[in-house]
């Protein structure tokens, strides 16, 4: 069976995180409170965005792999901007972040892999489209990620106490970032009814 | 006992285990047993040499005490090190082994511009800090400390990063045929059991060394 892409598809069906693996990192790591959860939802669109849509201004004569170091130059300077309104709006999220995740953004995989891949394949309107919805996409899987961690590790929801009967701090550590992040893959798995890949 | 302590660290300091840096390429290059030692060989090169030039750049321009908000350019620098690293890698490369060098092409392009080599530089030079201190970053090799002080020492830093991510890449390697069997439940078959057993070597890591 053919699914024929839509601009949409980047929100669930095709998301970034759960079906393609891409921009892991940050949602391990980072997302184990739903508070920064939103902060780096709100970085990574801001970065992303604005860098795929002046990236695709650049001329194509140029090689591939001067592109790419462009593509990462500009998300380097939108780094800058996109950290001080973080500061701005959320200055004890942004210290619990800004340290290595918040600048590595500027290299994930939308700006230095998936540009070339397929947004530059697409028109300038319908890649915006593709665009707003693949980031909407990481900041759904990323506040999920968030929500859930954040209820297990510390009971509690965007720094509301809520009475759970047992917290687990694993839940706030890498490792259950990547538990949760599997865990959450495999039910948009059930959701989506995409299949495993098969033994290499 | 150096051995023993410098496999301990590269356990310890593991960019994939501890930070989960570099997940995707790690998925990548244990995708095909054969190109893994390659990639695995650009990947610790560009670490060290990526660490070596950034070394080198911060301390002939005196930036190793630069205070926030004006770090915050830094991480402008260490990408503008990597992508000039990067396009003398694939010039000289070009220029000297045209040949050979098409297929392994990819691999330049995959371990050059990714989170694992850029995670390396921000790990060791702490770029936007809003409390610096002196020595930027600590790494036990069997009780004595290296500090990432100089352009040598970062290039040992890098180094180790990259070894360490070689190291995981083996562990996932080893075991990336059970992930993928068919015995494995169809929601879990693959990229979510890579992510579950990442979880519990991650866990074992956090449980023994913090």
């Amino acid at each position: 069976m053919t699914h024929e892409r839509r601009s949409t598809d980047g929100l669930f069906v095709r998301n970034a995180v759960l079906s393609e693996g891409m921009v892991i990192a940050p949602i391990v790591v980072c997302c184990d409170t739903l508070r920064k959860a939103l902060l780096l939802s709100l970085a990574f669109s801001c970065m992303t965005v604005l860098t795929v849509l002046i990236g695709s201004f650049y001329p194509r004569r140029f090689p591939y792999a001067v592109r790419v170091v462009l593509y990462a130059l500009t998300s380097a300077v939108l780094y800058i901007p996109t950290a001080l309104l973080c500061e701005y709006v959320s200055p004890d999220s942004y210290a619990a972040v800004h340290g290595l995740y918040l600048p590595l953004l500027s290299v994930n995989s939308f700006i230095v892999l998936h540009s070339e891949l397929s947004f530059y394949r697409m028109k300038r309107g319908p890649m915006l489209l593709s665009l707003v919805f693949h980031t909407a996409g990481f900041a759904f899987a990323a506040c999920a990620a968030g929500f859930v961690r954040e209820l297990l590790a510390y009971g509690s929801v965007a720094g509301h106490i809520v009475d759970m009967p047992l917290v687990m701090r694993m839940f706030g550590t890498p490792a259950g970032g990547f538990v949760t992040l599997s865990a959450m893959c495999a039910l948009y798995r059930v959701l989506t009814r995409e299949r495993g890949g098969d033994a290499p | 006992m150096i051995l023993i302590g410098a496999w301990i660290s590269l356990l310890a300091e593991n960019l994939v285990l501890s930070g989960a840096l570099g997940t995707s390429t790690l998925m990548a290059a244990t995708r095909n047993r054969s190109s893994l030692p390659a990639l695995a060989l650009v990947m610790t090169l560009f670490s060290g040499l990526a660490a070596l030039c950034t070394a080198c750049v911060t301390t002939l321009l005196h930036l190793q005490e630069t205070a926030y908000p004006y770090s915050l350019v830094l991480p402008l620098l260490y990408t503008a090190v990597v992508g000039v690293l990067y396009l003398t890698v694939l010039a000289l490369l070009q220029l000297l082994l045209k040949q050979w060098f098409a297929p392994y092409k990819k691999y330049i392009h995959l371990a050059a511009f990714n989170c694992a080599v850029m995670g390396t530089l921000y790990k060791a030079f702490d770029p936007v800090s809003l409390h610096r201190t002196g020595a930027v970053q600590m790494l036990r090799y069997d009780g004595s400390y290296l500090h990432v002080t100089g352009p040598w020492s970062a290039m040992l830093f890098g180094l180790h990063m990259g070894l360490g991510f070689v190291l995981t890449a083996l562990l996932l390697t080893a075991v990336r045929a059970r992930l993928y069997n068919r015995e494995v439940p169809a929601a879990f078959r693959g990229f979510p059991a890579v992510l579950a057993f990442l979880g519990v070597l991650s866990m074992a890591v956090y449980a023994i060394f913090q």
